[in-house]
């Protein structure tokens, strides 16, 4: 299989069923799709459109059972991530591959200040267990984990920085647990970041700001990023590609402008309909 | 005719911040900081701002949930102000509120026909036989297929559920309804779909909304009038299409600009507003 130079991974006719009462419900079907090394690219859909479950198999993250693979493969680095093992998986998910979450307020852990568990995240991330072998002294790392934090943080535009480490997440606002997360998700750097709807659960002029920063975060670090939304405005603020997705099936791709201005596909079009404008009617 | 539904005046809700020992109340948060503004029968009012600027507690007020530090709210020309424990049901026999999370104002254990019944079990309206057919009623006016009266909320979809909570505020007929961000957890083209109902309700029941939001892009194709709220004061008010047209606040401008747009027009319309 020869993937080209610039390709970071490729999805090709992923076909993804759940068992329900002994039948197979078709969920994903022959989704093909790839994103490029530091591109950003959105998936657009509604609730239940697949967008999320397609996501969440290049993490290794849907269930199985009861999902299964019926068809297709997804090529990252040389593998195929729908054979993977679990430990397998442990190499991949945060250090190469990782994710951020919808819902900032449940995604933190309550009882660990964001210091300790941005700095658990860096020592542990890929270790199976907390007794696994450090390739260096804790306290270095923990050393090296406090700067990266540090300098992450700002990249988010967080004030205070060095305050921010020793506070726990219920002394926050929504806004600024999940632009914590998004350090969270980059602080090993991982190739490929996928954003879950970060800026849904927030408010307008908070989202605006952090899918800015994140824009610019994953752009400066190299980062190609896969976009999740249902909104077809945040999806042209962020991305360079689109595609849209109905019922399991991407039946719209394209480049962001192009799709926006000239959309082929009626359901594409009814999306863009559905949006309210500000100029008016 | 046109006249005022519902009039507020210098409208102020403080919450007292207890410190130290002896609870000693040190400073004020100033939730809602003298407010005055008016809502004409029959029109929309948007009431927008983000989280924090005041809009829910405003909204509180107005539905007695809560008490109010000073100033005067009329409802229909009566001072709503005195209304007491023993009276606040017939008030909100004409003022019914939409509920921001769906999922989580139906009651699961209840099927979708005891819940759009209840308002006229507490108001006493009707008997069993009427109150069933107004169910009925009410299901198709959300339009809601008829035979999800037995049904669970768990069974229903987001926008489903937003449906039966439109039609149990409609259950008593009243004449205003407080929409307390209605869609925000919606998709946009079912959000659409929600907006274009309550546009059809609106007409044919000549109702005034109350309307909280931070969507702009919403409050420009749904609401006739509407108030900028930021840390509990009214910064920009008027008709939406000169609000849009002109907007004089800078925090107004701020929250147009941070509206995600996709057509051109719209583009040069937020590069046309300078912050």
């Amino acid at each position: 299989m020869s993937m080209s130079e610039n390709r970071l991974l490729e999805v090709n006719n992923l076909c993804i069923s759940f068992k329900v009462d002994d039948n197979l419900v078709p969920t994903i079907k022959n989704v093909s799709l790839h994103i490029d090394k530091g591109e950003c690219v959105s998936i657009v859909g509604e609730s239940g459109s697949g967008k999320t479950v397609t996501c969440r198999s290049l993490l290794g993250l849907v269930p199985m059972p009861p999902g299964v693979f019926t068809n297709g493969s997804i090529n990252y680095g040389g593998m195929d991530l729908t054979k993977i093992t679990d430990k397998g998986w442990r190499k991949i998910r945060g250090s190469e591959i990782s994710m951020v979450f919808q819902d900032p307020m449940i995604a933190l852990n309550p009882v660990y200040t964001i210091g300790k568990q941005m700095e658990n995240v860096y020592i542990y991330q890929g270790k199976s267990s907390i007794h696994s072998k450090l390739d260096k002294k804790t306290s270095v790392l923990k050393k090296e984990a406090k700067e990266r934090s540090l300098h992450l943080l700002e990249k988010m535009k967080l004030p205070d920085p060095e305050g921010m480490l020793n506070r726990y997440p219920f002394e926050l606002s929504g806004g600024q647990r999940q632009r914590i997360i998004i350090a969270l998700a980059m602080i090993h750097t991982p190739k490929l970041l996928i954003a879950d709807e970060p800026g849904t659960a927030l408010d307008v002029t908070v989202q605006s700001s952090i899918n800015e920063e994140l824009k610019r975060l994953v752009k400066e670090e190299n980062i190609s990023m896969i976009f999740i939304t249902h909104n077809l405005g945040v999806a042209k603020d962020v991305s360079d590609r689109i595609y849209v997705m109905k019922l399991g099936e991407v039946v719209e791709e394209g480049k962001t402008d192009e799709v926006l201005l000239n959309p082929k596909n009626e359901y594409t079009k009814s999306l863009l309909e559905a949006l309210p404008r500000v100029t008016g009617k | 005719m046109e006249d005022n539904i519902l009039e507020v005046k210098n409208l102020k809700k403080y919450y007292p911040v207890k410190t130290g020992f002896f609870q000693k109340t040190s400073k004020y948060v100033k939730a809602v900081d003298d407010i005055s503004f008016i809502v004409k029968r029959g029109r929309s009012l948007a009431v927008v701002g983000e989280s924090g600027s005041g809009k829910t507690t405003l909204a509180n007020t107005i539905m007695k949930f809560e008490s109010i530090t000073s100033g005067v709210i009329y409802f229909n020309g009566k001072l709503v102000n005195d209304i007491s424990k023993d009276n606040i049901k017939n008030y909100r026999r004409n003022v019914q509120m939409v509920f921001q999370n769906p999922s989580s104002s139906l009651n699961p254990r209840k099927t979708l026909a005891q819940i759009i019944k209840e308002p006229l079990i507490i108001h006493n309206i009707g008997d069993k036989e009427s109150r069933n057919k107004r169910v009925a009623e009410l299901l198709s006016i959300a339009e809601l297929p008829a035979n999800f009266a037995e049904r669970y909320p768990h069974t229903l979809s987001g926008g489903q559920k937003q449906r039966v909570g439109i039609a149990r505020a409609l259950a008593i007929n009243p004449e205003f309804i407080l929409l307390d961000e209605p869609t925000s957890g919606l998709d946009v083209s079912v959000q659409a779909k929600i907006i274009k109902l309550l546009e059809n309700i609106q007409k044919q029941y000549n109702l005034t909304y109350f309307f909280i939001t931070h969507d702009l892009a919403l409050v420009r194709n749904f609401a006739h009038d509407a108030i900028v709220m930021n840390e509990g004061k009214i910064v920009e008010r008027g008709n939406v299409d000169d609000i849009f047209k002109n907007p004089t606040d800078s925090y107004t401008r701020k929250l147009i600009k941070s509206v995600p747009v996709v057509g051109p027009e719209e583009e040069a319309y937020i590069n046309s507003i300078i912050i």
